[in-house]
């Protein structure tokens, strides 16, 4: 067991949002410098984080594009790790997270960007995993470079798992999906009781957006 | 405008953007019930409302979205007030 880093969590606010935007891009990446939101917006990764920012200022609950599904790490602080977690499907508007995506990139992103996705529309329909109505999903978790390996993303989890058990919503299960290449990701779930239950490959593509190919969901039961 | 004149625009909007016709334009009709209608071309089709009917979405109308029902009277909502 290597040294444990006694952090902070708390809720993440709006001071947060350029922390957040760092956490999704780096989480993206899963450990490459392939990020499939600046292939797929066709933009620069300054643009990238402006649209980030912008979808973050709404006041949207319920998907991993979400300030309020953000939990931050903080030590001496300063933020040193952040992980997002919503009820699938529980928001004011009953809508899936998917299709709350979908609605902020419509209302922030320019029509030709979106008409563009549609050229990766057989890649994100391959990759995509469905997410059960009413179970936890974990999304985009992050801890910076010198505060890894010291139990962040453990403790970060606990506490995304008891603030949605506070919130007096029953779920029945804990979900987050990973690419199974990025192998410290899929060994520290392992570590917290995550078994995995899904898999979805993209075989022989062109121009792949994704860092890697082969997609896993991991289940905990609750 | 009236909602059936609303309704019969988007069907064919959807027609233009997913290349079919096999859904029926009932109020409860949801993007789920419909092949093709992902959050990808969910995208597309309210590009497409927004070009023809010369309003933009804000994203209170886009939550508000259930199902047909709704999305229409969201359009003549909005066009009401254009």
């Amino acid at each position: 067991m290597g040294e444990v880093l006694e952090v902070a969590i708390r809720n993440a606010t709006d001071q947060d949002i350029p922390f957040v935007v760092e956490t999704i891009i780096q989480a993206e990446r899963s450990g490459t410098e392939r990020c499939a939101l600046i292939q797929l917006f066709q933009c620069t990764e300054n643009e990238l984080r402006n649209y980030l920012t912008l979808f973050l200022k709404e006041e949207m609950t319920g998907c991993e594009w979400s300030v309020d599904s953000f939990m931050i790490a903080e030590y001496d602080g300063n933020p040193v790790g952040a992980f997002g977690a919503w009820i699938e499907g529980q928001n004011e508007w009953d809508l899936s997270s998917a299709m709350l995506k979908s609605n902020l990139m419509k209302a922030h992103l320019p029509i030709t960007v979106i008409q563009g996705m549609l050229n990766f529309q057989s890649q994100i329909v391959t990759v995509a995993i469905p997410r059960n109505k009413g179970s936890l999903q974990l999304e985009y978790a992050y801890v910076v470079p010198h505060a890894q390996g010291k139990g962040i993303v453990g403790k970060l989890v606990e506490h995304l798992v008891l603030r949605a058990e506070q919130s007096h919503c029953e779920f029945s299960a804990i979900e987050v999906q990973v690419f199974s290449e990025n192998r410290s990701a899929v060994r520290a779930y392992e570590k917290l009781g995550f078994v995995y239950t899904f898999e979805t490959e993209l075989n022989e593509v062109e121009n792949l957006i994704f860092p890697f190919n082969r997609k896993i969901k991991m289940t905990k039961s609750h | 405008m009236g909602a059936e004149e609303i309704k019969n625009t988007i069907a064919e909007l959807l027609f233009k953007v997913l290349n079919h016709r096999n859904f029926e334009m009932r109020d409860d009709l949801t993007a789920p019930d419909v092949e093709g209608w992902d959050s990808l071309h969910h995208m597309q089709i309210l590009n497409e409302i927004e070009i023809h009917f010369g309003f933009k979405f804000k994203l209170k109308d886009l939550n508000k979205m259930k199902d047909m029902g709704s999305l229409v009277a969201i359009i003549q909502e909005r066009v009401m007030q254009s």
